[in-house]
């Protein structure tokens, strides 16, 4: 008889039903931004990031003489949300561009001693990006989007604006009500927990308070809502504990805060997550939960 | 804060225990051949104290030995010592072991017996103990005289008895306490004697109400109902393990690498307690025992009272084995050994025998880690499986002594919400060996 070792059961959850239920929850951040930016200047963006993602790791991994494991849903979701990232009308080269080296490069190849990705590679990428393409990265065409619907005038965009997501921004990350909607299934679903998002979110108004600036407004405005749900919450790049988590959550959005507005750098949260993700595996070396019968948290000398 | 609220409870771990915890306990018929292992507990294996060609009866001694941790072999049927000699084993592979062929005719050998155990001292309670050859039965197979001999300055104010049975299809404990409550009272209070201790509880699953109500009866019939309280705590695999369920009950934590007297506390499962009260009433020898037989791989799955040295082909057989089964495991799904050899015999720590088809068992190849953190979520005692993995498979197992992994228990929490299907147990467990090795 076949004699494998223990346990003999298994939880009916897998990697992929978790990579299609992130994929699910942006479902409707994505379909707004499709809807309100017009698809010509967006789909085209989102199809290279994603195409661009998984077909440069199913290269690498066949260059490697790996299993390709592209169909667990993980450089989908990669591709996704780097995409949603991206200003509309973005030339899609660079996001084709984008999404091969989010994959091909950072994720495969920048790991840590134990063979785990580093960084996030959507926003690893996204940093690169900016870097190499600054001028194209951070031009939003407000004359490419689709007569139809009304912008908001010029400075006067409202708190109603920031909470529906009728405003400038990058493709899907300006949905607020939508992406909240999206991080409300993954919580459900058990995918994500409340604590780093809660930390993030904290993070952000403690900075913009210190600012003087308004908060409700830099809670809702630039990438906040998706960088707590969707981008920290990267269970690869983020620490295991939840005191882990929220000292990262704090630390990664006040960073971020930060840098956006008192530097002209223009993807704050982007390079405050990397910086994050640095800090990860030193995290969870050092913050550790408490083990049962043992008094304090700290690590014992082997 | 509570090391019990720290961890995220998981959900859906399937009790499964629809078709056998209804069932009542029933005689399952013997073998014509047992194979009764040298080594059903933790400790010193025994020595044959047989001969070959010779006739035994049911609870002659067959093999014993000296040192402290141990417990004597008796004959679990009546007729002849074919062999002596290295049989197939369920947990450790092969280990030496009395072969008899069964008479049929079930003589059993006269017992010796406490004359009034009332004012017996607890030495000579211990020595019946040990006599009748009681060890853990939940599937440790601790000796159970040398659990109810802590140091002398342990002073012990609590015994648990532990009918948590949190695996799911074992409802061996259950039945037992439901079936067998007096017994199990009697035995707490010999155990309440021997350790000192003035108060106790049984610590009942929320799904075994039944086996909490005969057993809070059984109490008041002894006019304990002072002194011993039937206490049910929520439905969790996990709290049937000694350190949890001392964490849950009485709010004290076992210290790293210490034992439940360090905190006052002896525990017992719930059959162990009965074998107990039946070797200090009746010197009656542990030779049979209650055994879940479930899984979807057998026709009739139950509760069956099995004599020690039954090979699970026997088993398999009266349960009407069917041909679609993946794995056959000793014990429960979670914690349980797959057996490669079904002429296997019960032994003592059985608890039970699961014939488990295709779609009851787990099954995918490994992928790649995503330190989702779920095996931190779940871990009972607030390890950090992941990094204990990685630790192992980098070659660095000595450092995962720091994250405590000897703390470890193996309860398979981890392993089993892994979305990944890393075989985290297993690793862990080969870790262990390896920094074990490495000291040596």
């Amino acid at each position: 008889m076949r004699a494998p070792a223990s346990p003999h059961v298994r939880r009916p959850l897998s990697k992929p039903r978790v990579m299609w239920d992130v994929i699910i929850a942006l479902l409707p951040a994505t379909a707004f931004g499709i809807w309100y930016f017009g698809p010509g200047t967006t789909l085209p963006q989102l199809a290279a990031t994603i195409v661009g993602a998984v077909g440069a790791q199913a290269g690498v991994e066949r260059l490697r003489r790996r299993p390709i494991s592209v169909m667990d849903g993980a450089p989908w979701v990669t591709g996704l949300i780097l995409g949603l990232s991206l200003p509309p009308g973005l030339n899609p080269l660079i996001a084709l561009a984008g999404g091969a080296v989010a994959t091909g490069i950072i994720k495969e190849f920048l790991t840590t001693s134990t063979g785990r990705t580093l960084l996030n590679p959507a926003m690893a990428a996204r940093v690169l990006m900016v870097s190499e393409f600054l001028g194209p990265m951070t031009t939003f065409p407000v004359d490419a989007v689709s007569g139809a619907t009304p912008l908001p005038s010029e400075g006067a965009t409202g708190y109603l604006d920031l909470f529906l997501g009728t405003r400038d921004g990058s493709i899907g990350e300006t949905a607020t009500l939508l992406l909240a909607l999206g991080g409300a299934y993954l919580l459900w679903r058990g995918i994500i927990r409340w604590h780093l998002p809660a930390a993030y979110l904290a993070g952000v108004l403690a900075m913009s308070l210190a600012l003087g600036r308004d908060p409700l407004f830099d809670l809702m405005a630039g990438a906040s809502v998706m960088t707590a749900l969707f981008i920290v919450t990267d269970p690869t790049t983020s620490p295991a504990t939840v005191r882990g988590r929220v000292g990262f959550g704090i630390g990664t959005a006040a960073l971020a805060t930060f840098i956006r507005i008192t530097t002209l750098f223009p993807t704050g949260e982007a390079l405050a997550v990397v910086l994050g993700n640095i800090a990860t595996p030193f995290i969870d070396r050092v913050v550790t939960n408490r083990v049962y019968g043992t008094r304090t948290r700290k690590v014992a000398a082997p | 804060m509570s090391i019990l609220q720290q961890r995220r409870r998981v959900p859906s771990l399937e009790a499964r225990k629809e078709r056998t915890a209804p069932a009542a306990i029933s005689p399952m018929s013997t073998p014509e051949v047992v194979v009764v292992p040298l080594r059903q507990h933790i400790g010193e294996i025994c020595h044959p104290t047989v001969t070959v060609g010779e006739r035994v009866r049911i609870g002659d001694v067959i093999g014993d030995s000296a040192a402290r941790v141990s417990a004597p072999v008796h004959a679990p049927v009546s007729g002849r010592v074919t062999e002596i000699g290295q049989r197939p084993h369920p947990v450790t592979g092969y280990e030496p072991a009395v072969v008899i062929e069964n008479d049929g005719r079930d003589e059993w050998a006269e017992m010796a017996t406490i004359a009034d155990p009332e004012s017996a001292t607890p030495d000579e309670l211990r020595a019946a103990i040990r006599r009748a050859g009681v060890v853990g039965m939940a599937g440790a197979g601790f000796p159970s005289a040398a659990k109810l001999d802590p140091p002398p300055d342990a002073v012990i104010d609590t015994v648990i008895i532990n009918v948590m049975e949190g695996e799911p299809y074992l409802s061996a404990d259950h039945r037992i306490a439901l079936e067998h409550s007096h017994e199990a009272v009697d035995g707490l209070r010999w155990i309440m004697r021997i350790v000192g201790a003035p108060r106790a509880v049984f610590a009942v699953e929320a799904d075994k109400e039944d086996a909490a109500s005969s057993l809070e009866q059984a109490v008041a019939a002894a006019g304990l109902a002072s002194a011993v309280e039937v206490r049910l705590l929520p439905r969790d695999y996990a709290a049937g393990a000694e350190k949890i369920l001392v964490a849950l009950v009485l709010d004290r934590e076992i210290p790293s690498g210490g034992y439940p007297y360090d905190v006052g506390v002896v525990s017992q499962n719930v059959s162990t307690t009965v074998a107990i009260a039946r070797a200090i009433r009746h010197g009656r020898p542990l030779v049979e025992r209650v055994v879940t037989v479930a899984g979807g791989g057998v026709d009739r799955p139950g509760n069956y009272l099995i004599r020690v040295g039954t090979p699970f082909d026997h088993v398999l057989d009266q349960a009407g084995r069917r041909p679609d089964v993946d794995r056959i495991v000793m014990g429960g799904p979670m914690m349980g050994v797959a057996q490669e050899d079904l002429s296997v015999p019960v032994i003592k720590p059985t608890t039970g025998v699961l014939a488990l088809t295709p779609d009851e068992s787990r099954h995918g190849d490994e992928v790649p880690c995503i330190h989702c953190a779920w095996c931190v979520e779940v871990c009972p005692i607030g390890l950090m499986p992941y990094l204990l993995v990685d630790l192992t498979r980098i070659g660095e197992p000595l450092t995962a002594t720091a994250y405590h992994i000897f703390d470890c228990f193996e309860c398979g929490l981890c392993d089993y919400v892994c979305p990944s299907n890393i075989p985290l147990v297993d690793v862990i467990r080969a870790g262990k060996k390896a920094i074990r090795e490495a000291r040596a």
